[in-house]
């Protein structure tokens, strides 16, 4: 049984009088452990992929399981540890307050988040300024600290939307390393990211996205042997679904 | 229960400490300031215009912490996707509404009872310097229950700005329907009481069904006004505010109830 499965799932948002498709029929499957890259250009419908699968948004058509738990029916969100493109937080609040609540609210125990609060501060490199209100913090910080909070509750499955945008190189370098941890641990692992160096190096598996249709979906391996490097492959297969289109 | 009470907290703890919030109450201390001033002014009904200041102080500040910090809170929450953090939890969208709203209702909670205390103690003063001009029946019971019933009006209004909120797509309309409604709500009643007793109008059937209609829809914002009961300490008959507390309470139940309905299909795309 796959951990997260999109079975034809279409979306289409309506603007204005006209309706446009920004997902056609995606199936996909993501099995249990791997770490899953979704790449495609901007625009592409990750975004949209992944905001559909935590029923932010609603489907046209197809459905999705997250667990075994179809999505919009059974409660699933306590599986899992969710990464926005851009976190953004109750300003006002400190980083502890923010993963107090995190915590509690995914049902940890209050000693237990307490405990694990600081230990996933420490380890996004947020220890020293768990105490400061959030709106003092730098872009990067935010993305940590939104990384932080998807690892509260030590779920088992990891949904993570751009996680390397807006940081430095180091910044990179250590949430490459926690997504590696995890991976070292088993836990399932879906993420979007427009930085092919990370998800060739990250990667079991890697899914392409052009305009809302899946373009390829295997292993890293498997498309490396198409070129001589992912960014290669993927400008190639992403022109070639363009040439395509325009007959 | 717990996750609802978990999200009043946080909203609570965001809300008291944002920067518009100390702007409202420095605004709100300013004007108790003019209060003692201006009843300085007076030569008669001093007591009268003390309380009637001191509370309107009161309910503006309210109405500000409505239109300037709680629309903006819940459309920031739309807006910039804040929502994202909470409902990616097992935190349902019913959950998120009620939570909310409890969270920015101790915000104006908070707000009534301090800027409360702070109208009591310039009535207080004001009256201090003149106590030959207090009204003979004041009682400072009266003048707390006008303060509550004021209260409850805010949190009516709060819950028709939350249900604006979650149809519109952008703050702005929100804060206009919410200010409509309220002026509809200061109003509706009065103008069809004018309406029925002059006959203006009263041909038209169809004017006197849309001002009827509104009366229905819109709350009775007008009716939790008690400033001049407090002012000159006039007697109130206990089953009536009973019945106007029942009428506030219900009412926010009944709008919570459609923006949970309205916010259970919106997309947050």
């Amino acid at each position: 049984m796959h951990t997260i499965h999109y079975d034809h799932v279409s979306k289409a948002f309506r603007y204005g009088l006209r309706s446009t498709t920004v997902l056609h029929e995606l199936t996909l499957g993501i099995e249990p452990g791997e770490i899953f890259g979704f790449l495609g250009p901007n625009g592409a419908g990750k975004s949209t992929a992944i905001k559909l699968l935590l029923d932010f948004i609603r489907p046209a058509g197809g459905r999705m399981s997250v667990d075994g738990a179809v999505v919009g029916k059974d409660p699933f969100r306590h599986l899992i540890g969710y990464l926005p493109e851009t976190p953004c937080f109750y300003e006002n609040l400190t980083a502890l307050e923010t993963l107090w609540f995190a915590g509690r609210a995914s049902g940890m125990p209050p000693g237990r988040v307490r405990e694990r609060g600081a230990e996933v501060l420490a380890r996004v490199d947020l220890e020293d300024v768990g105490r400061r209100p959030v709106r003092t913090y730098s872009k990067g910080m935010k993305q940590r600290l939104g990384l932080a909070m998807a690892l509260i509750h030590d779920p088992e499955i990891f949904i993570l939307d751009e996680p390397m945008s807006g940081l430095d190189p180091m910044g990179r370098r250590l949430v490459a390393d926690i997504i590696r941890g995890l991976g070292a641990d088993r836990k399932t692992i879906f993420f979007s990211s427009h930085i092919l160096g990370d998800v060739e190096t990250l990667c079991d598996r890697i899914g392409i996205l052009n305009r809302g249709r899946l373009l390829f979906c295997g292993s890293v391996r498997e498309i490396m042997d198409r070129g001589t490097n992912l960014e290669e492959v993927f400008i190639d297969l992403i022109e070639r679904d363009e040439r395509g289109r325009c007959g | 229960m717990d996750k609802i009470w978990l999200l009043a907290r946080i909203t609570f703890k965001d809300g008291i400490r944002h920067k518009a919030l100390y702007g409202i109450a420095f605004l709100g201390f300013l004007l108790f300031a003019a209060n003692i001033l201006v009843t300085g002014m007076f030569s008669w009904e001093l007591g009268k215009v003390a309380v009637d200041v001191g509370l309107s102080v009161v309910s503006l500040s309210g109405l500000l912490i409505i239109f300037f910090l709680s629309i903006n809170t819940v459309s920031n929450d739309l807006e910039s996707r804040t929502i994202y953090m909470i409902l990616a939890r097992p935190v349902s969208r019913a959950q998120y509404v009620v939570g909310k709203y409890l969270g920015l209702a101790l915000v104006i909670l908070a707000s009534s009872a301090i800027l409360g205390a702070c109208a009591a103690g310039s009535v207080k003063f004001a009256t201090f310097r003149a106590p030959g001009y207090i009204p003979i029946d004041f009682s400072w019971g009266t003048f707390s229950l006008a303060l509550c019933f004021l209260t409850i009006s805010l949190l009516v209004l709060a819950a028709v700005a939350f249900f604006w909120v979650s149809v519109t797509t952008h703050p702005f309309t929100a804060v206009l329907l919410s200010l409509f409604s309220y002026f509809i709500g200061q109003n509706v009643e009065a103008v069809k009481t004018m309406m029925l007793a002059t006959g203006v109008l009263g041909e038209n059937p169809l004017v006197l069904r849309a001002v009827d209609y509104g009366a229905w829809l819109f709350p009775n914002l007008a009716a939790f006004d008690l400033k001049t009961t407090a002012a000159y300490g006039l007697p109130i008959d206990a089953a009536y505010l009973v019945w106007l507390a029942v009428y506030g309470i219900s009412y926010i139940g009944l709008v919570l109830f459609l923006t949970v309905l309205v916010f259970r299909r919106r997309e947050l795309g």
